[in-house]
């Protein structure tokens, strides 16, 4: 069923590949291309969100909605989706405010499931 | 109850190699078969699984088959009824491969107990996945015999209980049964924290009993002697065992015994001997004079690495203030299980 989010995810313009892992880091599903190492990426996004939600609640900003890491050659957006994150990569030139709307949409359905 | 062994254990190593009929005494089969063969004379209905059928003789294979217990080599069959698999199989990846391919077999509420050939919080770590998406019935725990079965020495178990990091590894009613099991067989059942078992029942065992004794022995003249506070005495202790256990993580036992010079450790640790009977002291004074000249050849040659010589406990709980509890606790998971592949 996850694997069918992501999959739909897929099908954006400019999407690369998705994840959901658990807040601990553990893959629960992927679809990210072969050259990826998903089991580190899973690590680092849990990394990664952890310190943004401990550094919003620090600067009281809390609670996180989202993390986006900016690289010239694309972008990694984060979103809480319960006991999970999901992790969505892309181009550098995307529709933002599209991703985001099916982000937050798939991350709800994500959350039901892992209940 | 229905136990399945899986790994007879060799008996060649055994009696050729280690010798252990004349060492300890007790007779062959030893190891996973013996306790096989121990289950099923205590009552319960035991299937060992083996696929080399070369690790017995034949006659040993009958008295197995004697004593009740049902022999096959197809491990996934053997698993289907198991209320109890136990793990006396190779050290590392294939006990991890051998539990992956069962674990799916396993029926309702089935715990999975190690031996002496990996942690079993190494093993719940390797199969985390699957346990908490697909099989949160199954728990993992201990059966560690802590001596080699069949052998006189081999009078209790050490059970895996409650581990005293957070993880659900079984629920307490596995773990009586893993209690109940070893007691059945007339044996003393030893409930520890699964992530002690390793210390207190492998062979690393000779480790924690001498360091222990290192640690009671300056943990009574820093406090009593000297009268130091009780905390800078342990912190004393924590720096010591942090230090040794580092280099050895970075540079091996010679780089970690290089980097402590052993004659040096010598003249100092002697300015320690406060009172009349400090046995261990004496002992270790006595031990680490006397190297032999290979072993101080081995010594010098060793390099000393790289070395980040932290407080675990202190590392992790910056860990959580920074990331938060749940990436800590999965980085400290993926670093256990690196140290172990």
């Amino acid at each position: 069923m996850i694997g069918r989010i992501l999959k739909d995810l897929g099908r954006i313009n400019g999407v690369n590949g998705s994840l959901v892992v658990g807040k601990d880091g553990l893959i629960i599903e992927s679809e990210v291309p072969g050259d990826i190492d998903a089991e580190l990426v899973a690590a680092m996004a849990s990394a990664v969100f952890g310190t943004a939600e401990r550094s919003a609640e620090e600067i009281k900003h809390e609670p996180l909605e989202q993390v986006m890491i900016e690289g010239k050659r694309g972008k990694t957006l984060m979103i809480d989706a319960g006991e999970g994150i999901l992790v969505v990569i892309t181009d550098v030139d995307v529709n933002l405010g599209m991703i985001r709307i099916e982000m937050k949409r798939s991350s709800e359905r994500v959350s039901d499931l892992l209940g | 109850m229905k136990v399945t062994v899986y790994g007879a254990g060799n008996q060649k190593l055994y009696t050729d190699e280690l010798n252990l009929p004349e060492r300890y005494g007790g007779e062959a089969p030893y190891g996973g078969s013996r306790m096989a063969m121990e289950f099923a004379m205590a009552g319960h209905d035991v299937i060992l699984a083996e696929p080399s059928r070369e690790v017995l003789d034949d006659e040993q294979w009958s008295m197995v088959e004697e004593a009740g217990v049902t022999v096959t080599d197809n491990d996934k069959e053997a698993a289907s009824e198991a209320e109890v698999a136990v793990l006396f199989t190779p050290f590392g990846k294939g006990t991890f491969s051998i539990a992956r391919e069962i674990l799916p077999e396993l029926p309702e509420g089935s715990v999975i107990a190690n031996t002496c050939t990996v942690s079993p919080v190494v093993l719940y770590y390797v199969l985390e996945k699957e346990l908490k998406l697909e099989r949160t019935d199954v728990g993992v725990s201990s059966m560690h015999p802590a001596a080699v079965p069949g052998t006189p020495q081999h009078g209790h178990y050490v059970i895996g209980g409650r581990p005293t990091a957070e993880l659900d590894m079984a629920t307490d009613e596995q773990v009586s049964r893993c209690a109940e099991l070893a007691e059945s067989t007339g044996k003393k059942a030893y409930i520890v924290p699964a992530d002690v078992t390793s210390a207190v029942a492998d062979m690393g065992s000779l480790v924690t009993a001498v360091a222990l004794a290192g640690v009671l022995d300056y943990y009574y003249v820093g406090t009593q002697i000297i009268k130091a506070p009780e905390e800078m005495v342990e912190k004393q202790i924590l720096m010591t065992l942090q230090t040794m256990a580092s280099l050895v993580e970075t540079s091996g036992v010679d780089g970690m015994a290089a980097a402590i010079n052993p004659e040096l450790l010598v003249k100092s640790a002697r300015s320690m001997h406060l009172l009349d009977e400090q046995e261990e002291l004496d002992a270790a004074l006595k031990k680490i004079s006397d190297l032999n000249d290979d072993v101080m050849k081995w010594i010098e040659g060793a390099e000393v690495k790289h070395t980040d010589l932290v407080a675990a406990q202190a590392l992790t709980g910056e860990l959580k203030t920074v990331m938060g509890d749940r990436a800590a606790e999965g980085t400290i998971r993926r670093c256990m299980r690196k140290m172990f592949e």
